[in-house]
């Protein structure tokens, strides 16, 4: 058995949905869409049910994709959710006569029907008592009472899909095509009149007042701006646990494998390719998680409809809606979840241009990239390094109003869809919606993005360490030497020694690498950026992760990864003593404004590009943001070092 | 022509744009100006030539009382729907 559940957005539609079905459910796009259905099942007397949650409409006029997608799969049409056995009709009962509108439209669809009246708990606290019976006989099918949150009258839902039939052939406003709304209208306020018993009762003051503030054009986007200070905060402090976690589980697991198996090929790909990749999946997933877990929660208390609302007027001088504000400021932490989190916006271009710009906002994979530049540019003065953050983080959100506002003018043209959007009524919210879908947008992460991520993490190994060198003399020099140290007692020395080896080793191994070669073959390109073949070989090997470039830097300079981690201020150090070959220093003023820029504006992380791609349903989108930011970020790395170079700081 | 008590009452005052109203009035909707594909969104949340809506807040957005449920709308939408402001607070008051 199939059922659909349709219904208006914010009728209860998801709640209803997961108290049937609870975990046993996923999200598909609907083909050739990216409008997401739901889909689950859950056990009915002896039966399976199927169930399809429908995006939440308010009429079949199909003048947008969700109204399309919902017709096409209430009347069958799409192959791979095929025809239902019923339709689910799920009803605010706080305001009945608007549901009308939609039950009467579906009504006359012939498809069997149920009307699931949601939230008579509200209903009744505001003094109104709704006749089922009576409404069951206007519309001809049956009407069940139910509260989704508690679980009130499931049991009855259940119960009548097990005997559904098709209504009798009814036309609910006969023949009202030519003027729908008015006649529809009219029928919906007449059968509301006959079966809800109004007991008039003041509406909550409080509901007003606060309503009042949360949409005040000054003090609204105040409220929103605290509120949206807070999850940032959530993000940053509750994620860093789980994250580091995770990151030291991993580095232990590849100390375990590194310890058990012996020194081959094999042993290197499992801890640097498989290991590393994994957990640089996984790292993402704390931040993903608490992101929507507070945004349900914000969306299901009413609140976020507010918040779309008052950043509208602003975000609309950019020519985008007021929703994608909440994606722009997550950004701030991490791209990813931000791009899962666009799905609010519903018109496709202004969704597009958003995701297309969302990498340009300072995430916190940059911290550490700002942190070794600002370090080297003004290492004793914390004011100064500060400004260097800030200015990066400003020219990140320039960088995005600028190209959001181009892309609106030229690729993605068209006037934005004007707001139209209901604010609901403050509920509490269901903490049993927030963890499903907390857990829902954690298994698309890890299903869509996180094989690529892993498979391309893989193959960047293959580059850093194809084809193999011979440890240079000097290496094999020290080697020997640190074995007389050793024999002699002086293990102080002889693990120094030892690790100068590793160090020289490890350096050339990467030089002579395909990463190596290339950073040499592109350094002709980088070069008018100040930037010579090391920091090449840097920036591919960060293409996957940008702050993996410090970590690079840290082998190519002979620094050691590990000594880099352990007191970043020794990379610090060398890397301020680098040379070139000519004798001039390597970071020179111009040259790390230069790396900043290009770190601040680059794409350099294939995480974002994967799930660009998810989100998109299309490689096009994703080769579009990669190609802007790149030619963006070496244009601007460019102009900065060309222009400080000229004006003569070296 | 019969026309309804709410019109013939309301007549006296001329009819205004939507987005001239001040926050708290209520008005009749007279004509709607625009054929543009978010009209029809508006129209299906209750927007409807013959009905009484309200202005819950006045600016841009706007927000609107319709059927019992509150719709942030930009003005730029508003301006085309034109409405027959109510003589005093409510319609209501208008039949006695």
């Amino acid at each position: 058995m199939r059922f659909a559940l349709a219904g208006n957005p914010n009728g209860g539609k998801t709640t209803l949905f997961n108290a049937l079905t609870g975990l046993r459910a996923h999200t598909a796009n609907y083909p050739g869409t990216t409008i997401e259905c739901r889909l689950g099942r859950c056990a009915n007397g002896d039966h399976e049910i199927e169930l399809l949650d429908l995006p939440g409409i308010y009429d079949f006029n199909a003048s947008s994709e969700e109204e399309q997608v919902a017709l096409d799969a209430l009347q069958g049409r799409s192959a791979e959710f095929g025809s239902l056995d019923g339709v689910i009709v799920v009803t605010d009962a706080t305001n009945l006569s608007r549901s009308l509108f939609l039950i009467s439209q579906i009504v006359e669809m012939k498809l069997p029907v149920v009307v699931a009246l949601n939230m008579v708990d509200l209903a009744e606290a505001g003094g109104m008592r709704i006749d089922a019976r009576k409404l069951a006989a206007e519309l001809g099918c049956p009407v069940i009472p139910v509260v989704a949150r508690t679980g009130r009258g499931l049991a009855e839902l259940r119960a009548t899909l097990r005997q559904m039939k098709p209504p009798a052939p009814r036309n609910v406003c006969g023949g009202c095509d030519g003027c729908r709304f008015r006649t529809r209208y009219a029928w919906s306020d007449a059968v509301t009149q006959r079966c809800v018993e109004h007991a008039p009762r003041p509406p909550s003051r409080w509901t007003e007042r606060i309503d009042h503030m949360l949409t005040h054009p000054v003090l609204g986007v105040a409220a929103f701006f605290g509120v949206m200070l807070g999850l940032f905060f959530l993000i940053f402090s509750l994620a860093s646990v789980p994250m580091d976690l995770i990151d030291k589980l991993f580095s232990s697991l590849g100390g375990w494998v590194e310890r058990t198996l012996p020194e081959s090929d094999l042993r290197n790909l499992l801890v640097k390719g498989v290991i590393g990749g994994a957990g640089g999946v996984l790292v993402f997933l704390p931040q993903i998680c608490i992101l929507f877990f507070c945004i349900s929660l914000l969306e299901d208390t009413g609140y976020l409809a507010r918040a779309a609302f008052v950043m509208d007027r602003l975000m609309r001088r950019v020519g985008l809606p007021g929703k994608a504000f909440v994606p722009m400021l997550s950004a701030h932490a991490c791209a990813i979840p931000a791009i899962m989190a666009t799905r609010v916006i519903e018109d496709k271009r202004d969704r597009l241009v958003t995701i297309l710009v969302l990498p340009l906002f300072s995430c916190s994979a940059r911290i550490p990239v700002y942190s070794m530049l600002a370090a080297l540019l003004f290492a004793d003065n914390a004011w100064r390094a500060s400004l260097v953050f800030t200015g990066a983080y400003a020219v990140g959100i320039l960088a995005a109003v600028g190209v959001a506002f181009a892309l609106k003018r030229t690729l993605l043209k068209g006037e934005s869809r004007p707001l139209v959007l209901e604010l609901p009524s403050y509920k509490m919210p269901s903490l049993r919606t927030a963890a499903l879908l907390m857990f829902d947008r954690a298994k698309v992460f890890l299903r869509r993005a996180g094989t690529i991520i892993l498979f391309i993490s893989v193959a960047l190994w293959a580059l850093a360490t194809y084809p193999k060198s011979e440890p240079p003399k000097e290496a094999v020099a020290l080697q020997q030497q640190a074995g007389q140290l050793r024999a002699r007692g002086a293990t102080k020395d002889a693990n120094e020694a030892q690790a100068q080896a590793e160090r020289l080793t490890a350096h050339s191994a990467l030089a002579n690498s395909a990463a190596g070669r290339i950073g040499h073959y592109i350094e002709p390109v980088l070069r008018p950026l100040g930037f010579d073949w090391q920091i090449g070989i840097g920036i591919i090997s960060s293409f996957a992760a940008r702050e993996v470039i410090v970590s690079t830097l840290a082998v190519v300079y002979g620094v050691g990864e590990d000594v880099a981690e352990e007191n970043p201020e020794s990379l610090y150090d060398s890397l301020r003593r680098a040379q070139r070959a000519d004798g001039t220093k390597v970071f020179t003023t111009a040259t790390c404004v230069s790396l900043l820029l290009f770190y601040v504006l680059a794409m350099q992380c294939l995480a974002t590009q994967a799930i660009t791609r998810r989100e998109t349903n299309s490689w096009k989108w994703p080769a579009l943001q990669l190609g802007y930011m790149t030619l963006l970020a070496y244009g601007a790395a460019l102009t900065a070092f060309q222009v400080l170079r000229m004006c003569g700081i070296a | 022509m019969k026309r309804s008590v709410k019109e013939t009452c309301c007549a006296s005052k001329p009819p205004r744009r939507l987005n001239e109203l001040p926050s708290g009035s209520r008005a009749v909707v007279h004509h709607i100006e625009t054929a543009e594909k978010a009209l029809h969104r508006l129209m299906a949340m209750g927007l409807c030539v013959g009905r009484e809506i309200k202005v819950v807040r006045q600016g841009n957005p706007l927000i609107l009382g319709l059927l019992g449920a509150r719709i942030g709308v930009s003005s730029r939408l508003a301006q085309h729907v034109v409405v027959q402001p109510a003589c005093r607070g409510s319609t209501h008051d208008c039949q006695s």
